[in-house]
């Protein structure tokens, strides 16, 4: 390989890995910004569910109705912290990657690789319960929107909802299954993201691991 | 997120790190080991003739010999390859 070529190629693995680091960071932002929902919808639900107990509905109901809640806000919960501890690091290595001078030395761009591989190593579990948890969110929201689905069905023929506004009784359920329904797909994806990037990390480190042999050779020549 | 890392991994750091003669203390620091563990890796490294050992009165500094540059060289290859040759992540 001649200076010119490996200097091509080292610009190029640069970019490689900035369009990867940008493409994860991302990720974790839009998990982190999804899991907050969940949990606040999660909490939305459970204060509507205690109000409904004080205001005399039939009080074992509404338990279940607080409970359900209060496991969907506890799984958004999970989502955040799992979403912060994968983001640790990421961010440092982020930072000290758009520090580098260009073009990037060769040196400076495997030594953060370097510290990719131990980052993934590291938070290789936090990552496939991301991937659990956000399919578990995307299941439990498709399956909300789906009931949601029946209430609208069921509230066609009700009479319409009057109070500070005017509303079709079959709205509200309406409504609730378009942010359901969205709120699911999107976990799904970030669930099938999530798949992709263990994917392509766990084939580097296989590939490490092949590669040490190699570097055993060297040092044993040496 | 140093129990992390391969062995192999470390060694890089080191001899990467010392180009320029470095401090025991300031290779520890700097590679995120302990005093035993980065002591074991400089003595293995120093062993196979990969670190020179400089003593300038009490002062003792660590300096990467012309055989490391085979092993750094390897290294950087293989591990760049990592991302040229693995599809990766994209959104």
């Amino acid at each position: 390989m001649t200076k010119e070529s490996t200097e091509k190629s080292v610009q190029q693995t640069s970019r490689n890995f900035a369009a990867e680091l940008r493409s994860f960071f991302v990720l974790c932002i839009l998990n982190l910004v999804f899991g907050a929902m969940i949990m606040a919808f999660g909490i939305a639900f459970i204060v509507t569910g205690v109000l409904g107990i004080v205001n005399g509905e039939s009080l074992g109901f509404a338990a279940v109705q607080v409970i359900a809640w209060g496991a969907i806000a506890f799984l958004g919960f999970r989502w955040i912290l799992s979403s912060v501890t994968v983001m640790e690091g990421v961010t440092e290595i982020r930072d000290e990657f758009a520090a580098l001078e260009e073009p990037v030395s060769g040196e400076a761009l495997t030594g953060l690789i370097v510290r990719m591989m131990a980052h993934y190593r590291e938070h290789r579990q936090p990552v496939r319960q991301m991937t659990i948890i956000c399919t578990l969110g995307g299941i439990v929201f498709i399956g909300l929107g789906v009931i949601n689905i029946f209430e609208g069905i069921m509230a066609l023929n009700a009479p319409p909802v009057t109070g500070l506004f005017y509303l079709p009784a079959f709205l509200a359920p309406l409504l609730a299954v378009g942010i359901d329904l969205a709120v699911g797909v999107v976990s799904l994806l970030i669930s099938s993201w999530f798949r992709k990037y263990s994917r392509a990390w766990d084939l580097r480190l296989a590939e490490a691991s092949r590669s040490e042999d190699a570097l055993r050779q060297t040092m044993e020549r040496g | 997120m140093a129990e992390r890392r391969t062995p192999y991994e470390i060694y890089w750091e080191i001899l990467v790190f010392c180009r320029t003669p470095r401090p025991f203390t300031a290779i520890i620091n700097r590679c995120n080991l302990n005093s035993k563990i980065g002591q074991e890796y400089l003595e293995f490294l120093s062993g196979k003739g990969y670190l020179s050992v400089l003593q300038e009165g009490e002062k003792i500094s660590y300096l990467s010999t012309a055989k490391a540059a085979d092993y750094i060289e390897a290294f950087t290859r293989l591990y760049q390859s990592l991302f040229d040759t693995i599809p990766g992540f994209r959104l």
